[in-house]
C-alpha cells in the first residue's frame, strides 16, 4: 500500500472541526420523563464502562470520522501494489483454450486471468493503449488499441473461454502485426496456463510478459473413443488417461443411447493410461457416451477439468447408393467389365445398367435419379443431372478432350485423401487423351504434368474423369484399382452424409453431403440450439462446433432420412494436461524475451468512495432509527 | 370516581387484614390487645393518676389496700391510613395507566373496603414534603360517597419527599394501624426513613409501588436530554439497545432491593404495574400479598 498524493492527507485535519462541531452542535432532544432517578443510577453503572461503550455513545461522531477518513484516503489515492505495464502500447493475449476452464483456482483459470488483466487495465499509464486478443481455435480481437479503461473492461468481460485448443500461431501473428503497426514501444502480455508450443511460432517483435495462472495438474480424461461397425455388430474402443500427479480409482461408465451399457472400476495411476476394447455393441446403436465418475459417490468434482471427463461417439447405419453404368458400346450392347466388377464389389452400392431407349441405341436420361452415373467412352447428350464418373470421355458440355497420346514417365498421385492407400508405382498407362484442366478441376493422377485422373465440382455436381481407356492400362488388374474406385465412388456418392465415426475437434467444420432427395439440414447443438444450414457447393457445412458433446443432424423433408449424430470431443492432451507452466517457453527471436515483472499501483479510491457512501447511509439509518423511536415516545406521553 | 354496583359488591366482601390488632376508639369487629371496658376480664394493673376511677377494682383495693385498675379485653376497630404520593412524577402514564389516577382508584377501593369493614379510615395526599390534603378519620359505609367526592378533588404536582411528608403526617396524633403507602418511590431521598418512622409509631406498613409501562420499558432512542418532570434536572444519554437493556436490568434490581428491604423490615410490598386493571390489583394482587382477604 502507498499514498500517491500525500498532501491530500492534510484534509484529515478536518476531523478537528468535525469533532468540535459535533461537541458544540450536538443537539440532544429534550424529553420529559417522570423521574431521572433511575437514569442516574444507570449512568452511574456505566461509569465503569469500557472505551467501546463510550464510543457507542458517540457512534455518530465515530461514523463521521470514519467517513472522513475514507474520503481523505480516496483523495490521497491510496493504492496497492499491482502488476503493471509501462510501455505506451500493450497487446494482451488471453488464453481461451479448454484448459482455462480448469477450476484449480477459483472460480476458474480464465476468471483469474481476467482479473489479472483487469489489474493491468487499472494500472495502464495515461495515454497508453491496449489491445485484447482472445486466443481460441481462432484468435479473436476483443478490442484494438483503446486507452479507455471502461471500454477495455467491457470488452474483457464479454470474453469467455472456449472448449477447444488455442491457435497460438495465429495469435502470435496477430500480436506481432499489432506490435509493429503501432510504431510505439509495445509489451505483449500473455495470460495463459502455459499450453503454448515452444516451436513453430512467429517471432514477437516486442517484450513479452507472461501472466501464469493455475496451480494444480490433477486431471483425468477420456483420450479416445471409437466405434467400429460392421454388418453384424459393433465394437468399441476407449482410452482413459490420468494426466495429473495423483493416483485415482474411478468408474468408467459407458452408455448407449442414454442407457447404461457397461461400467467398470479402474485404477488410473499418475500419468497412467487404461484402454478397453469391447464387442457386443448393438449395431443399431445411435450414440455412445464414455464418462469417468468418482467411485465413492461423492458430489465433489472428479478433477480440475470436467470437460474431458466425458466423450461421445456416434454410430450411423450406411445408406444405400444407386449407381448407373452406361454401356461402352450400344451396337452390340457392351459394358465395361472392369467397372461392373468394381461396382459389384462395393458394399451399400446397388449397380444398374443403362439400356438404350430404342434400337438405334439412343441413351436418354433415365427417369429415376441415381447417386452416381458412370460413363465409359460415349458421353450421353445431354448429361444426366448428378454426379459423374467419366472414363475416357470425349468432349462434352463440361470440358473439352483432345486426341489420345502416349503417356511417358511414372504415374504420380496428388496429395489428397482420395489418393490414400493407392499405390500406382506398378501401374502403367499406354495412352491417354490430352486435356486442358477446367477451372473447377484438380488433378489426382498425373504423368509428366499430364492429368490422367482429375476431379472437381461443377454446377453442383461432382465429377471424376479418367482421361484414358481402362483397357489401355493395367490399372484394373492392380490392387490399386478397387481401392481407388472405392475412394472415387465414396467421393461421388458418399455412403453417409458425413462420417459419424470420425472424431471432430471443437471448432472443426463438418461437411454433410446428404442424399439428393434431402432439401434441408439442421443441426442441434449439445446445448439444444437448432441451427439450420444453407446448402453450399460442397454440401451443407456446419462450422459452429465449438461446444463439446453430441450434435444431432436432422433432414428435410421429414422422414427422408433418420437423424444422424456426430461427436465433438476434447481429445487433446495439450489441453487435458493441466500442469501449470511458470516460465513461458517463448525463446525464438532476439526480441521475444521475458520482461522482468513490473509493478504498478492500483488505486483503491473507488472502493474507498463506496465505503464512504455506505458509512453515510448507515449513519443516516442510525440517526433516524433513534429519531423515530423518540417521536413514538413523545406521542405516547399524555399526562 | 365511580364504582359500579358489581364492583362495590365485590369490594364489600373484602376485609383489610391486620397482622397485629391495634387499639381503636370505637368498638369494632377485631379483638384488641388493649384492655378496655368490655365485660371480658383481662388483667389488673396499678392505678396511675388520670386513670378512670370507674374502672378501679374496689374489691381488690379493699383486700390489698392498693389501687388496681381492672382491665377488660375489648373489641376494637382498625385504623387504616392511606398515604398517597401526589408528586409530579405520579402524574405520568397515558389513559388508564396514569399513575396518579390509578393510585386514586386504588385508594378509593381500599377506602371503601375499610369503611365497609367498620374500620377507621384516614387518608393523606403527600406533596412537597408535607401533606397537600388529608381526609378523615372516616368510619362507616355511609361515608363512602364523601370519600369518593374528596378523592376526586385531589390533584398531583410538586416534588416528592416521602420521608418528610410521612414525618409531617405523623407529627399529628395518629392512632397506629395499617398504613398503605401508594407511591412510585421515585424520590431522591428514598423511602426508608418514612418506613422506619411508620413502623416506629407502631404502624403496620405496606408499600404499593406504582410504575407505568413507559417507566418499565421506556421507548427512547438516540441522543436525548432527559428532563425530570419534578425537579427539571436533566440527564444526557445516548440511548441504544444496550443502554435500554441496562435500564431494564437496573429497574428490576431496584424493585428487588425494595422488596427485600421491606421483607427484612416486616413491611409489605407490592409492585403495581399501571397497565393492569385496578380490579386485578385489588382482588388478586393485594389478596395474594395478604393486605386484603
Amino acid at each position: 500500500m502507498t499514498i500517491i498524493s500525500p498532501l491530500a492527507l492534510l484534509l484529515g485535519l478536518l476531523a478537528v472541526p468535525i469533532v468540535l462541531l459535533y461537541l458544540l452542535k450536538l443537539r440532544r432532544r429534550e424529553v420529559e420523563v417522570s423521574s431521572t432517578l433511575l437514569w442516574r443510577m444507570v449512568i452511574a453503572d456505566r461509569q465503569a464502562n469500557t472505551l467501546w461503550q463510550r464510543l457507542r455513545r458517540n457512534i455518530l461522531l465515530l461514523l463521521n470520522l470514519l467517513t472522513l477518513a475514507a474520503l481523505v484516503l480516496a483523495l490521497a489515492d491510496l493504492s496497492q501494489i499491482s502488476p503493471a505495464v509501462t510501455t505506451p502500447s500493450t497487446v494482451v493475449l488471453i488464453d481461451g483454450s479448454a484448459s482455462m476452464n480448469a477450476v484449480d483456482v477459483l472460480p476458474s483459470r480464465f476468471e483469474v486471468a481476467r482479473r489479472r488483466i483487469e489489474d493491468l487495465i487499472e494500472t495502464l499509464p495515461s495515454g497508453a493503449d491496449m489491445s485484447l486478443v482472445l486466443v481460441r481455435d481462432q484468435p479473436q480481437v476483443l478490442i484494438a488499441g483503446s486507452s479507455q479503461a471502461d471500454e477495455l473492461r467491457r470488452a474483457l468481460r464479454a470474453a469467455a473461454p472456449g472448449q477447444g485448443s488455442a491457435n497460438w500461431a495465429a495469435a502470435f501473428s496477430l500480436a506481432a502485426s499489432a506490435a509493429t503497426s503501432t510504431g510505439r514501444e509495445t509489451t505483449i502480455v500473455i495470460a495463459s496456463d502455459g499450453g503454448i508450443p515452444s516451436e513453430g511460432l512467429p517471432v514477437l517483435p516486442a517484450a513479452v510478459r507472461y501472466l501464469p495462472v493455475g496451480v494444480d495438474d490433477d486431471n483425468l480424461g477420456i483420450a479416445a473413443l471409437a466405434v467400429d461397425v460392421d454388418e453384424e455388430e459393433a465394437g468399441l474402443f476407449v482410452r482413459a488417461v490420468n494426466y495429473g500427479s495423483l493416483d485415482h480409482r474411478v468408474l468408467l461408465t459407458l452408455r448407449v443411447d442414454g442407457a447404461l451399457w457397461r461400467a467398470e472400476q479402474v485404477d488410473l495411476q499418475a500419468g497412467g493410461t487404461i484402454e478397453r476394447s469391447m464387442g457386443g455393441l448393438p449395431s443399431q446403436a445411435g450414440a455412445v457416451e464414455a464418462r469417468l465418475v468418482r467411485s465413492d459417490n461423492s458430489d465433489q468434482p472428479l478433477d480440475q477439468l470436467p470437460l474431458d471427463d466425458v466423450a461421445y461417439a456416434s454410430v450411423a447405419p450406411p445408406m444405400e447408393r444407386h449407381a448407373l453404368l452406361y454401356p461402352s458400346e450400344t451396337a452390340p450392347l457392351r459394358y465395361n467389365l472392369f467397372l461392373e466388377k468394381a461396382m459389384l464389389a462395393l458394399a451399400n452400392l446397388e449397380p444398374f445398367r443403362a439400356v438404350p431407349a430404342d434400337e438405334e441405341g439412343t441413351l436418354g436420361i433415365p427417369s429415376d435419379r441415381f447417386d452416381v452415373y458412370i460413363v465409359d467412352g460415349v458421353v450421353p447428350d445431354p448429361l444426366p443431372e448428378g454426379n459423374l464418373l467419366l472414363v475416357n470421355p470425349g468432349t462434352n458440355a463440361l470440358f473439352s478432350m483432345g486426341e489420345a497420346g502416349p503417356v511417358v514417365g511414372p504415374l504420380q498421385m496428388a496429395d489428397h485423401p482420395l489418393s490414400r492407400y493407392v499405390d500406382l508405382q506398378s501401374v502403367h498407362v499406354l495412352q491417354a487423351r490430352q486435356v486442358d484442366l477446367p477451372d473447377w478441376a484438380r488433378p489426382l493422377v498425373l504423368s509428366a504434368e499430364q492429368p490422367l485422373v482429375f476431379f472437381g465440382e461443377s454446377d453442383g455436381r461432382r465429377v471424376v474423369v479418367f482421361t484414358f481407356d481402362l483397357h489401355d492400362s493395367d490399372l484394373p488388374l492392380q490392387i490399386a484399382f478397387p481401392i481407388l474406385f472405392t475412394s472415387l465412388l465414396d467421393y461421388l456418392a458418399p455412403p453417409l452424409p458425413f462420417d459419424p465415426a470420425l472424431n471432430r475437434a471443437p471448432g472443426e467444420s463438418v461437411t454433410m453431403v446428404p442424399p439428393l432427395d434431402v432439401d434441408g439440414v439442421a443441426v442441434t447443438t449439445p446445448s439444444g440450439r437448432v441451427e439450420p444450414l444453407e446448402p453450399e457447393e460442397s454440401g451443407f457445412v456446419f462450422t459452429n462446433s465449438s461446444e463439446l458433446g453430441l450434435y444431432t443432424v436432422t433432414y428435410q423433408p421429414a422422414g427422408v432420412r433418420p437423424p444422424d449424430t456426430f461427436a465433438v470431443n476434447l481429445f487433446d492432451p495439450g489441453e487435458s494436461r493441466l500442469t501449470p507452466i511458470a516460465i513461458l517457453p517463448v525463446t525464438q527471436g532476439a526480441t521475444s524475451t521475458l520482461a522482468e515483472e513490473a509493478q504498478g499501483w492500483r488505486s483503491l479510491a473507488p472502493w474507498l468512495t463506496v465505503l464512504a457512501a455506505a458509512l453515510l447511509m448507515f449513519e443516516w439509518w442510525w440517526y433516524h432509527r433513534g429519531h423515530a423511536a423518540a417521536i413514538g415516545f413523545r406521542a405516547s406521553r399524555t399526562g | 370516581m365511580i364504582f359500579d354496583e358489581p364492583a362495590l359488591r365485590k369490594l364489600s366482601r373484602l376485609r383489610l387484614v391486620a397482622r397485629r390488632v391495634r387499639s381503636g376508639v370505637y368498638k369494632g369487629e377485631r379483638h384488641s390487645i388493649r384492655h378496655g371496658s368490655s365485660i371480658e376480664f383481662s388483667d389488673h394493673r396499678e392505678y396511675a393518676p388520670g386513670d378512670d376511677l370507674r374502672r378501679l377494682d374496689w374489691n381488690l383495693y379493699a383486700r390489698s389496700d392498693r389501687p388496681f385498675l381492672k382491665l377488660m379485653e375489648d373489641e376494637e376497630d382498625l385504623t387504616v391510613h392511606i398515604l398517597l404520593d401526589g408528586s409530579g412524577s405520579m402524574s405520568w402514564g397515558e389513559n388508564e395507566a396514569h399513575k396518579f389516577r390509578f393510585a386514586l382508584r386504588l385508594a378509593a377501593a381500599l377506602g371503601v373496603v375499610a369503611l365497609n369493614g367498620g374500620d377507621r379510615l384516614s387518608l393523606a395526599l403527600l406533596q412537597d414534603g408535607s401533606m397537600a390534603a388529608q381526609l378523615g378519620p372516616l368510619r362507616g359505609p355511609h361515608r363512602t360517597l364523601s370519600l369518593l367526592q374528596s378523592l376526586d378533588t385531589w390533584r398531583s404536582g410538586g416534588t416528592t419527599d416521602l420521608n418528610r411528608s410521612v414525618g409531617s403526617y405523623l407529627a399529628q396524633p395518629r392512632r397506629p394501624g395499617i398504613a398503605l403507602v401508594l407511591s412510585d418511590l421515585l424520590c431522591p431521598g428514598g423511602y426508608r426513613e418514612a418506613l422506619r418512622r411508620l413502623q416506629g409509631f407502631g404502624f403496620e406498613a405496606h408499600l404499593l409501588h406504582l410504575l407505568c409501562p413507559t417507566e418499565l420499558d421506556p421507548p427512547l432512542a438516540g441522543d436525548q436530554r432527559l428532563v425530570d418532570t419534578e425537579t427539571r434536572q436533566t440527564v444526557e444519554v445516548s440511548l441504544d439497545g444496550g443502554l435500554r437493556a441496562l435500564y431494564r436490568r437496573r429497574l428490576h434490581a431496584w424493585c428487588q432491593e425494595i422488596r427485600d428491604d421491606c421483607r427484612k423490615r416486616g413491611a409489605g410490598y407490592l409492585l403495581v404495574k399501571t397497565d393492569e386493571t385496578w380490579e386485578s390489583v385489588v382482588f388478586s394482587g393485594l389478596r395474594r400479598s395478604g393486605v386484603l382477604r
